[in-house]
């Protein structure tokens, strides 16, 4: 049973990839200019185009061109960025893991403050404390964050000097051995102390402004879950057995509470990897998000793509790898 | 709605709140003091004032009245994109639940392919296929939402259909459709009305990122988003252009999802596990 | 608590921040070189990384900016002249008697960085190449009467023979520029050079992200959206002695964000960056912290006309000109630090023709009038097209919008980053295609009416002359003028020449709204010194007469 629900969700999630790679395709040939002109550049002439057309698999039928797409993808070929003049693949390979140590410190953030905070307000429900943790939480999903990030700049180091503005280490830091391309898990790896506090420094500005509506979120869901929980017969069973109050909510009510927040769990990182656009274009922090949004700037049809594809992705597999645990951890799930 | 306001005490200044915003986005550009996208140089980035309450943004134009007008294009991006999104996220998705078997398997797998794409990649990436505009905006942000909506559709349709009402119609011989529209509608309107609130707020909060990143409105249109924008650049000299439009725009959000937030409490509290974020 | 108390203090602190509106947040007194190693570390922030090294392909001002680090040319302006040159690669140089040919001795013992001798072979490969590539060849072709691969002689192994094949007492003054006349490594050419179809490429793949010159700094790192890092050259031939701390390493930084370039500079983690904003560029200074120039540029700043459509007509581009709001824009939007324009080419320039010439006013009723007469429809759309990061492109475009509005035409705006743009400006699209208005600016490389003129405005043809003409601006009679500009001598024949020039190009065809004469928008920290600020080398820097104090 348990083998034929993985390889239903692995097929599942083949067949979204395919579909995704079909969506960006099209979207990449619906745009209105020349991309073989645009790479071969204004010296060119006509036959040098076409010859370019060729190579770039331009040329035939829709389906042709998509099969050499396709063929392309599964090569690792995504296409020439006409704005770095370097493939795609090596650009998303060079920015990929900012972003990713990026996300992932500001998830962790987010479980770190939000969680908390959703437990005190569902034991402590319609307090002033519960009211005040609502409101500031709803008021941390209403911020425009590209407005948090300039303020938080503006604060953080123009007024207070407490972090540093644009790039992950500082002038004359080299990065240390690229294991996983975290700075911080790549500097600890390899004993590199001060290289790490240096590498945790940059990150701490934009991780924190990218996290703000992702806080609010953990909160929420949270509380309503905890609230649930909270009301359950095994609660009151194990308060009836005079277990302290602390005992109850953390060994027994938060266990079951987090369930919910596990499943939402991939769907934040579909909403950080749409704040890293905006994040890292402000903060100057040299991932994805910023090569993105260049890319936009200059209407670099191939980057774009390039990315939209691997975010995707990497959106939809973690999604289905969350989908997967639960699934296995609950079987009630499994027939869904 | 007098219970609505009585149960919380925010209920009431909430709706007040969207009142004033939704009366702002009809009548606002009409009464505002000073033509919004009147240049005057010689009155560039002065503070705020009695003349301009808001000041005046680098080319003299007035905010106040740039920030209420901004407020029709926020309400009615999101009309539009929430009017297509919900229509056809609730076709596609009471269709699937109703007709079940491969129907609905292959418009999931649809579904899926369009929820597989964080928002703002797919927005962005429309955006830059099709072209910068507040049209192509409201097509990408369409995209967006609807499979929310098909999913929320087809759970309920799943849920009701088994209900006994649903299974009386049928066997008084009902057609599934007339089903549909008089029972199943009736039934999913107060989930549909929380999300919608809901989703409101992201709406603006998206439409105004894309312009933020180009794509959205463009110039000289006084989109919250665009302001913010083009702001960035006097964050030290003259703050209050970054600050009022952020102000409208974290406000209009803030109220939208409050509401949303009391609907779920009021209609129906047993809707509060449902998805909360989008 | 703390994800909530800091959106509320953001948001009490703005209040604050609004309350008190002249008020700007007090500055850190920035210490520009705390450490030894920053002391001599130069580090600058810019709008936009250039993503091409190669002297012979770039054209705008940023990719300039690199390549007087890596390369060198024969001779360079001296200073802040615009005329006297100073000897670099060339030791010394003497015309013949009708001044139509001059020979160089060039200097002995220079390196490239990649080893191989600098010698009178290799000035010329480099220099034919320049022609050759075709983008920045225009100043050798002229001189070399179109012919590089003859009039360049090598006489002996340091002596090179230039022939003009007509007397061209300003050569020496022309090699000044920093444009097209940079020299690379003729090895690194030959080894990495790539042929397709028999047609070399004369290694540009290579040199646009690598670097072989006999300049003072090599390149140390390019880290793509970030920063390129230039490391001091130990083998320069010009040494490091001197007794002034020069820079051991160059950081250029990629900072889009406008105020964050500001920030940086406030401080001191930048010593020089280019500042968008008047409001940032006045409160700069007025800290006494900072060197800029007073002076404007020999630049315009313009608004191109495409002949497309309604802009066939000169009539319309009249009415376009009388719709701008020139004062308005010199002195309110741009705060006094631009001239408004008034010729075709710079008015500080000895052949302009400035206010004795035709000029626009700010006038809706006679622009209105001009449209009707040409019978164009109300609310017809034209597109203006624009490089991001600069400030003024998208300022000169919104109060154009504002004008056009008022006499019934709809001004779409469209940005670009600058490498899209100058893909767009430089391309090969038929003049149907491109968009009817793009924001630009020029600068010559030396003082020559014919230098500024024929590449901005000749009609464009396969010589690779026509450079900064991205709009395919063509007038016959201007093509012929400017050829003639070219080898004429007779100051009377001259002036003319200039007079006429400015008539058709801005009342009788006109070919684009001058805007304004700006002044450099770079601020230099004070504990560097050595910048000449000379007004043709716009936004570029002798990065080895820098040095900390």
């Amino acid at each position: 049973m348990i083998a034929q629900f993985i390889l239903r969700r692995l097929l599942g999630l083949l067949a979204v990839l395919i579909a995704i790679s079909v969506m960006t395709f099209v979207l990449a040939r619906v745009v209105p200019k020349d991309p073989a002109r645009l790479i071969a550049g204004p010296r060119a002439n006509q036959q040098a185009v076409e010859a370019l057309r060729e190579r770039l698999g331009l040329s035939g039928t829709l389906v042709e061109q998509y099969v050499r797409y396709i063929s392309g993808l599964l090569r690792g070929d995504l296409g020439f960025s006409f704005s770095t003049k370097r493939p795609v693949l090596q650009d998303i390979q060079t920015f990929l893991p900012a972003t990713a140590e990026l996300t992932l410190a500001a998830l962790f953030i987010s479980l770190l403050i939000g969680l908390p905070i959703g437990v005190i307000s569902a034991v402590w429900k319609d307090s002033p404390i519960d009211h005040a943790g609502r409101f500031l939480s709803t008021l941390g999903l209403s911020l425009p964050p590209f407005w948090v990030a300039l303020v938080g700049q503006l604060v953080g180091y123009y007024l207070l000097s407490l972090f540093p503005v644009g790039g992950r280490l500082s002038q004359g830091v080299p990065p240390p051995t690229t294991v996983t391309g975290f700075y911080v898990l790549d500097s600890a790896l390899a004993g590199q102390w001060a290289t790490m506090g240096n590498a945790l420094w940059h990150l701490m500005l934009p991780a924190f402004v990218l996290s703000f509506g992702v806080i609010a979120v953990f909160v929420r869901i949270m509380r309503a879950s905890m609230l649930d929980v909270l009301h359950h017969d095994y609660i009151r069973v194990a308060r009836a057995k005079g277990l302290t109050e602390r005992i109850v909510v953390l060994r027994h009510a938060m266990r079951n509470a987090l369930i919910p927040v596990l499943t939402i769990l991939g769907l934040q990182v579909g909403l950080l990897m749409s704040g890293s656009f905006l994040i890292e274009s402000i903060l100057q922090w040299p991932g994805l998000g910023l090569y993105a949004a260049n890319a936009l700037l200059a209407a670099d049809y191939n980057a774009t793509m390039g990315v939209t594809l691997v975010l995707a992705t990497i959106y939809t597999t973690a999604n289905a790898l969350v989908d997967l645990a639960y699934g296995l951890v609950d079987p009630r799930l499994r027939t869904i | 709605m007098r219970r609505f306001v009585r149960q919380s005490r925010l209920n009431g200044p909430v709706l007040v709140l969207v009142a004033l915003i939704l009366l702002a986005a009809i009548l606002g550009e009409a009464l505002v003091p000073h033509p919004p996208r009147k240049q005057n140089l010689a009155n560039r980035l002065q503070p705020p004032s009695a003349a301009h309450w808001f000041g005046t943004d680098d080319y003299g134009r007035d905010i106040f009245s740039r920030v209420i007008s901004g407020a029709r294009i926020s309400i009615q991006v999101a009309i539009v994109v929430l009017s297509v999104a919900v229509s056809l996220g609730t076709l596609i998705g009471a269709t699937a639940g109703l007709l079940g078997g491969w129907v609905d398997a292959a418009l999931m797998r649809l579904t899926d392919l369009f929820l597989a794409f964080p928002a703002l990649v797919l927005a962005s990436a429309i955006g830059v296929a099709l072209g910068s505009n507040l049209t192509n905006t409201m097509l990408a942000l369409s995209m967006v939402y609807w499979p929310w909506y098909a999913r929320l559709a087809r759970g309920q349709v799943m849920a009701l259909a088994q209900r006994e009402f649903v299974l009386a119609a049928r066997a008084l011989g009902m057609h599934d459709i007339h089903i549909l529209f008089r029972h199943m509608l009736r039934n999913i309107l107060p989930i549909l009305l929380v999300q919608i609130s809901l989703d409101v707020g992201y709406v603006i909060l998206y439409t105004s990122a894309l312009s933020f990143l180009g794509l959205g409105a463009q110039r000289p249109e006084p989109e919250w988003g665009l302001m913010l924008n083009d702001s960035r650049k006097f964050v030290q000299t003259a703050p209050w252009t970054m600050f009022y439009p952020g102000l409208a725009l974290t406000l209009t959000v803030l109220a939208f999802n409050l509401l949303g937030d009391g609907l779920r409490d009021y209609l129906d509290p047993r809707l509060r596990n449902q998805r909360v974020a989008g | 608590m703390r994800g909530y108390l800091l959106p509320t203090g953001l948001l009490v602190s703005s209040l604050l921040a609004c309350s008190a509106p002249q008020s700007s947040p007090s500055p850190q007194q920035g210490t520009p070189a705390s450490t030894a190693e920053r002391a001599r570390t130069l580090i600058l922030a810019m709008p936009s990384l250039p993503t091409n090294l190669d002297p012979g392909v770039a054209t705008s001002g940023a990719e300039n900016m690199l390549h007087r680090a890596l390369y060198e040319g024969l001779v360079n302006f001296k200073g802040s002249s615009t005329v006297e040159v100073e000897p670099v690669l060339a030791e010394s140089f003497e015309p013949n008697a009708d001044q139509s040919v001059w020979t160089f001795k060039l200097r002995r013992g220079v390196k490239f960085s990649d080893g191989s001798d600098f010698n009178a072979e290799a000035a010329k490969a480099g220099l034919v190449r320049m022609v050759k590539i075709g983008l920045l060849g225009n100043t050798i072709n002229r001189f070399t009467n179109e012919d590089p691969e003859n009039n360049l002689v090598v006489k002996d192994e340091y002596t090179l023979e230039w022939r003009c094949g007509f007397s061209c007492p300003i050569l020496p003054q022309a090699l000044g520029t920093a444009y097209g006349t940079f020299i690379v490594s003729p090895a690194a050419m030959k080894a990495h050079e790539k042929i397709v179809d028999g047609q070399s490429d004369y290694a540009q793949a290579w040199f646009t992200n690598n670097a072989a010159g006999t300049g003072p700094y090599l390149l140390e790192a390019i880290k793509p959206n970030e920063e390129i890092v230039f490391v001091r050259n130990p083998n320069y031939w010009r040494g490091w002695d001197d007794g002034r701390q020069h820079f051991e390493r160059i950081i250029i930084r990629n900072v889009p964000e406008s105020s964050t370039r500001r920030q940086l500079l406030e401080k001191g983690d930048a010593d020089i960056a280019l500042i968008s904003t008047v409001e940032d560029y006045k409160a700069l200074r007025a800290t006494g912290r900072f060197q800029g120039s007073d002076t404007p540029l020999f630049r315009i700043n313009y608004i191109t006309f495409t002949k497309r459509d309604v802009l066939k007509d000169p009539r319309v581009r009249q009415a376009i000109s009388y719709a701008f709001d020139y004062e308005g824009y010199a002195n309110e939007v741009e705060g006094g630090l631009m001239r408004r324009g008034t010729s075709p080419w710079p008015s500080g320039m000895r052949s302009a023709v400035g206010t004795r010439g035709f000029q626009y006013t700010f006038d809706l009723e006679k622009a209105r009038a001009l449209l009707k007469e040409a019978g164009v429809p109300e609310g017809t759309e034209l597109v203006y097209l624009y490089a991001t990061g600069y400030g003024y492109y998208e300022r000169m475009g919104q109060v154009l919008q504002a004008g056009l509005e008022q006499i019934g035409l709809k001004l779409r705006l469209e940005e670009r980053d600058e490498a899209s743009f100058n893909d767009i400006f430089y391309g090969a699209q038929p003049v149907e295609e491109l968009p009817h208005l793009m924001g630009y600016a020029w600068w010559p490389d030396y003082d020559d009416f014919y230098n500024y003129v024929n590449p901005v405005f000749h009609t464009r043809n396969d010589k690779n002359d026509g450079l900064g003409n991205g709009a395919r601006y063509s007038n016959a009679e201007l093509d012929a003028l400017i050829d003639q500009s070219k080898f004429e001598t007779d100051p009377a024949r001259l002036q003319a020449i200039y007079e006429r020039a400015h008539q058709i190009l801005m009342f009788e065809d006109p070919a684009a709204i001058y805007v304004a004469e700006p002044q450099e928008e770079i601020l230099i920290a004070n504990s560097v010194k050595g910048h000449p600020w000379n007004p043709i080398h716009v936004k570029t820097f002798d990065f080895y007469n820098l040095y900390r104090e």
